[in-house]
């Protein structure tokens, strides 16, 4: 009964068929507009139309000049990725990005959190120190790494040859077997400090409790890594793989800044490849279709995700 | 005790030790190198400089438009981001306090917005853009990142919710309707969270790249990470013009990492874990 009395409007916790509306109060969805309005506002206008205009296109060929000449065209933009051997190199490509970054930022990142975590003096020097670069933008590592690996000057070159070893020397970003696995480690050393952070927020969580009565139990540093914390950090590592393939299909500015897919194609991505396709040689119907594979691929992930929120949720 | 510690630190200092290097040196060989001139950096890329050279920086300013890039950065970045706190906490209230029809599905809607990868949008939205004459102006850019709410709705509705009942009931007796509600309770409260939203997304706009590349034309307007690319293009075998350019480009974001480290570490937090 108390909660009756209480005006419609103020009570959060009650649902809302299970209250009467109150004469001369507004209902709730009325008042909300105002606080809702803005931001849903520009969400629609510059995130959602563009995210709808993007599967409107793929229907379309178009040279993206006179709106008049758009011409729609069904699924044969679709068709012709399947007859376009650079897409598929491109798909190729993002998804072996994803596997080979994923798997080596959970690993690093769960290594090092492990290995933070043993409350050694300085460790908080050097997570901060592993974080840092991902504050830096893609743009400066990327070019910071171009001039790094450039074959004629550059930082690694000379140094294999002062040490001796300069039959190791390479072309690579230039060596197209090269290229990728490069574009790979540069995108580790740039993103796994977060991740590490996330492991360690876990680590934290773990109560000392489980560790003491490993201990007491006679189990050495290792078992207590083995038999306690790991199967703990089950979830976590779930998480981070699913977060860190959703970002990995992020992947544009250090290829664009780098190698700009090349060289012939070799590091080009689904990103790279639309991009070229819309504003370079003006496909925009096209490019719109090769971003609709990668924002496809993009919600089955974010789709998993959701719903093992909600399991988790439930526990 | 003691002892396994000494065994651990062995083993895992010349690890940690070895990853620092390789995260730092290449940022530091950045710094130093752009206080060499071109012939020194030719001579011997490792040395480090014999004298303070500062004509690269001079460059980078004068020849280069870097003091204007920084000035578009600034201006986007704050304008973007007071936007993003305002329209994000607005919204989150109206989430964390009124039940009405569809206010599930709406939020799930908006939860889209941290999975969508910002180059999706680019063919259509430059279209967008062209559409509404905003190409090459920083109204493209500031209402782009004005769309990117989700993040800021997501970490501060769980905390307005998280706000006990007994506080809003006290500022509900004293007569306190929404407006008052959010402006004088909700947000002083929600302060630890705004701060950390607020260096969250300085970081992202900052450091947005994929935008700038599409909507700005006019290099007069061009953010920081565009600038660079492009004054390093024009300049691509004057090294330290190139490292002066780059080191301008990180101070901002890595001050602020080392002022804020705390919020932004909040920040990664709050987006993955109750993303």
């Amino acid at each position: 009964m108390a909660t009756e009395t209480i005006p419609a409007t103020r009570s959060a916790a009650a649902g809302a068929a299970a209250r009467p509306r109150v004469a001369g109060l507004a209902p709730e969805w009325l008042l909300a507009i105002p606080f809702l309005a803005p931001a849903l506002f520009f969400y629609a206008v510059f995130l959602l139309a563009p995210l709808l205009g993007t599967l409107a296109l793929s229907v379309t060929d178009w040279s993206g000049f006179n709106i008049a000449d758009i011409e729609f065209v069904g699924l044969d933009n679709f068709r012709a990725l399947g007859a376009d051997s650079v897409f598929w190199q491109s798909l190729q490509h993002n998804l072996f990005f994803l596997v080979g970054s994923v798997i080596l930022k959970t690993t690093v990142a769960l290594a090092l959190a492990l290995a933070l975590d043993q409350n050694l003096p300085f460790s908080n020097v050097f997570r901060g120190v592993y974080l840092m670069p991902t504050v830096i933008s893609l743009v400066v590592v990327g070019i910071v790494f171009t001039l790094v690996l450039s074959p004629s000057l550059g930082l690694i070159n000379p140094f294999l040859e002062a040490i001796g070893l300069g039959q190791l020397a390479g072309a690579w970003l230039g060596d197209p077997d090269l290229a990728l696995p490069i574009v790979i480690a540069i995108d580790v050393w740039h993103g796994f400090g977060l991740y590490m952070f996330l492991f360690i927020s876990r680590l934290i969580a773990i109560p000392q409790d489980l560790h003491d009565a490993a201990f007491v139990d006679g189990a050495n540093g290792w078992q207590d890594i083995l038999h306690i914390t790991l199967p703990l950090m089950k979830s976590m590592v779930a998480m981070v793989i699913l977060l860190a393939s959703i970002e990995a299909l992020k992947l544009f500015s250090i290829v664009y800044v780098m190698t700009k897919g090349g060289p012939n194609h070799a590091t080009e991505v689904l990103s790279t490849w639309a991009y070229f396709q819309a504003f370079t040689a003006n496909n925009v119907g096209y490019g719109s279709a090769i971003l609709v594979v990668l924002l496809a691929i993009t919600f089955v992930l974010a789709y998993i995700q959701v719903t093992r929120f909600q399991v988790q949720e439930e526990i | 005790m003691q002892r396994s510690n000494t065994i651990k630190g062995l083993v895992l200092y010349p690890v940690f030790l070895l990853l620092a290097a390789a995260i730092l040196y290449p940022l530091v060989w950045m710094i130093y190198s752009s206080f060499k001139d071109n012939p020194a950096i030719f001579a011997n890329v490792f040395a480090l400089p014999s004298s303070l050279y500062l004509g690269n920086y001079v460059t980078v300013f004068t020849e280069g438009a870097m003091g204007l890039y920084f000035r578009n950065s600034l201006l986007i970045s704050v304008v973007s981001v007071a936007g993003l706190l305002v329209f994000s906490s607005l919204a989150a209230y109206a989430f964390a306090t009124f039940r009405f029809r569809g206010s599930t599905p709406l939020f799930m809607i908006l939860l889209l917005g941290l999975m969508v990868p910002p180059q999706a949008l680019i063919i259509s939205g430059f279209k967008l853009m062209s559409i509404l004459n905003l190409l090459d102006t920083y109204w493209a850019l500031i209402f782009t990142y004005f769309g990117w709410t989700s993040f800021g709705i997501l970490v501060l509705r769980n905390f307005f919710q998280a706000v006990p009942r007994d506080v809003k009931d006290a500022a509900r007796v004293d007569g306190a309707g929404h407006w008052q509600m959010f402006s004088q309770i909700m947000l002083p409260l929600a302060r630890p969270s705004l701060s950390t939203i607020a260096i969250f997304y300085f970081m992202w706009v900052w450091n947005e790249f994929i935008y700038p590349l599409v909507y700005m034309q006019t290099p007069e307007k061009y953010t920081i990470p565009l600038g660079v690319l492009f004054f390093n293009g024009r300049y691509t075998i004057e090294w330290g013009l190139q490292m002066a350019a780059l080191a301008v480009a990180t101070v901002v974001p890595l001050l602020v990492y080392y002022v804020f480290q705390k919020q932004f570490i909040r920040g990664i937090l709050a987006g993955a874990l109750k993303g």
